[in-house]
């Protein structure tokens, strides 16, 4: 029988070293590998960390079909970024070596958006400030040649990449500062404990000139986590626990405030509507909307998900809609192109949801999306 | 009760609401602010870690009422760290808790810092009394 075998695959010019002739069936029909489409404006990715596991999925999905295109594998609480025009995706992650034990390794990867195939695989210092994932701990720059990732402890600083030379660069000394918003010509502002925004221009070399803006809110207005920021328009939305919505464009010459708009009534607010969930607030562009996930809830529950989104002008902070999504939703996003979809994933139900941004209507659903996913991200172009 | 390991008790929007009796549900009074799995469902205690694991001298605070004594105390919770996540009884309560930039009230941070061995990963918390709260 073995050497029937032999004969019938001896046709074969090539087979996997580790499994011999024998294995290797001749076939019918053509096996390949799936190439997923170029991205564009509804290309859509979300990230399941699994609450803390040791790895975690980033699903790559065709928004316009919602359909999974693919999947990249990450470690332990990996930040997701997505490059402005789409063409690659940039995951920072951790591994140990011994599973959740030994030696820490941090690293970021360049992710081909077509072929998910790594692009490049580059080292960084074991630094990497893991926490329930907040989207803007780490950032590409305005330009895409640069990544810079917060660290926390031992004390506050901000990694830089250069993409180009494939290269880690330096971790530049911050004051007690979080997040980052990077702007043109070599420039990121951070949100600071005391209120104001620094603004960090830094040369190639990873030194800095530092520069505080204004205190811009109260002691007691507390910022959620995930603020909405586009690096292409440089437009910062941040929302409070109790739903006013702090904006800023930032510029290389500084931060322009714009006056903060409450997205609730006041008899709304009796009524106990606040934002909650975990990515709470989107922008689109073409429209000026501002979309902020919210629900009749106490205080101190604003990690909880939220089953509606209300429309405002973000110049005014008219109402222009209140979507009810009909589950129960942790982050949005809105895709920037003219007729937008506003992407909903449920940790809970395991799933991502489409919605028409404009009327609201329910266009598909994604199922099955690993443990707990509860990030969404869309490119910004 | 271990057949009960899975979480009771969940956080919902009309608010935290804790008890005394069940240490293992995510409603027990010490618990208003954790965020992960409670090691009492892991193999530890409600203020020792499992074995094998190391255990944090680092942490986040809360201010939790417990209805039993009608006092408010001061809550540090630590992490036991250098294991994959327990898993069991998860639970995530935001009674006072602040965003990253106030860190001492955060709790999503990963709070391993200064555990044995600079491990660095998440597996449960445990909830012990630093003293009373004013």
């Amino acid at each position: 029988m073995a050497a029937l075998l032999v004969s019938a695959f001896s046709a074969q010019a090539e087979v996997p070293g580790q499994l011999g002739a024998l294995g290797t069936a001749k076939l019918q029909e053509e096996t390949s590998i799936q190439k997923a489409p170029p991205s564009d404006s509804k290309r859509v990715y979300v990230m399941d960390p699994g609450h803390f596991q040791m790895t975690s999925t980033v699903y790559t999905i065709d928004g316009k079909n919602t359909k999974l295109l693919g999947m990249v594998d990450a470690g332990k609480l990996p930040h997701v970024m997505v490059a402005g025009d789409g063409k690659f995706l940039a995951v920072a992650s951790t591994m140990y070596s011994r599973v959740a034990r030994g030696k820490r390794d941090d690293y970021l990867e360049i992710v081909d958006p077509q072929t998910l195939e790594i692009k490049a695989d580059i080292d960084i210092p074991e630094g990497r400030f893991l926490t329930g994932v907040l989207e803007r701990l780490a950032a590409l720059s305005v330009d895409d040649k640069h990544l810079l990732f917060q660290q926390f402890a031992p004390s506050p600083g901000v990694g830089l990449v250069d993409l180009e030379s494939k290269s880690f660069v330096k971790v530049m000394d911050v004051p007690d500062c979080y997040h980052i918003f990077p702007t043109a010509k070599q420039n990121f502002f951070m949100h600071c404990r005391d209120g104001s925004l620094l603004q960090v221009s830094y040369d190639n070399k990873g030194n800095t000139k530092q520069k505080p803006t204004k205190v811009f809110h109260a002691e007691n207005e507390y910022l959620l986590n995930n603020p909405f920021y586009s690096n292409s328009i440089n437009r910062l939305a941040w929302p409070t626990y109790e739903g006013k919505v702090f904006q800023a464009k930032l510029s290389e010459s500084g931060a322009e405030f714009l006056k903060p708009i409450e997205v609730f009534t006041d008899k709304e607010k009796a009524d106990k509507w606040r934002p909650g969930g975990w990515m709470t607030i989107a922008y689109h562009k073409g429209r000026n909307e501002l979309y902020l996930l919210a629900d009749q809830r106490e205080k101190w529950t604003h990690k909880l998900p939220s089953r509606f989104v209300f429309v405002v002008d973000a110049t005014s902070g008219k109402r222009l809609r209140k979507l009810e999504l009909k589950h129960e939703i942790d982050s949005i996003a809105v895709s920037q192109d003219g007729s937008p979809y506003l992407y909903a994933v449920s940790a809970e139900a395991k799933s991502l949801f489409t919605f028409d941004a404009v009327s609201g209507k329910q266009l598909g659903t994604l199922d099955e999306l690993g443990r707990a996913p509860s990030m969404v991200f869309v490119a910004d172009k | 009760n271990e057949a009960q390991a899975a979480t009771t008790g969940n956080l919902t929007r009309s608010g935290f609401k804790p008890q005394d009796k069940d240490p293992k549900a995510c409603d027990y009074w010490r618990h208003c602010s954790i965020d992960g799995n409670l090691c009492d469902c892991c193999g530890g205690t409600l203020t020792s870690c499992p074995p094998g694991s190391s255990l944090s001298p680092s942490s986040w605070v809360a201010s939790c009422y417990n209805p039993g004594d009608q006092q408010t105390y001061l809550i540090a919770y630590r992490d036991c760290c250098g294991k994959q996540t327990c898993g069991r009884c998860s639970c995530v309560n935001t009674q006072g808790e602040l965003p990253i930039y106030r860190p001492e009230f955060s709790n999503d941070i990963v709070w391993c810092f200064g555990a044995d061995n600079d491990a660095m990963t998440y597996h449960c918390t445990i909830s012990p009394v630093v003293g009373k709260a004013s």
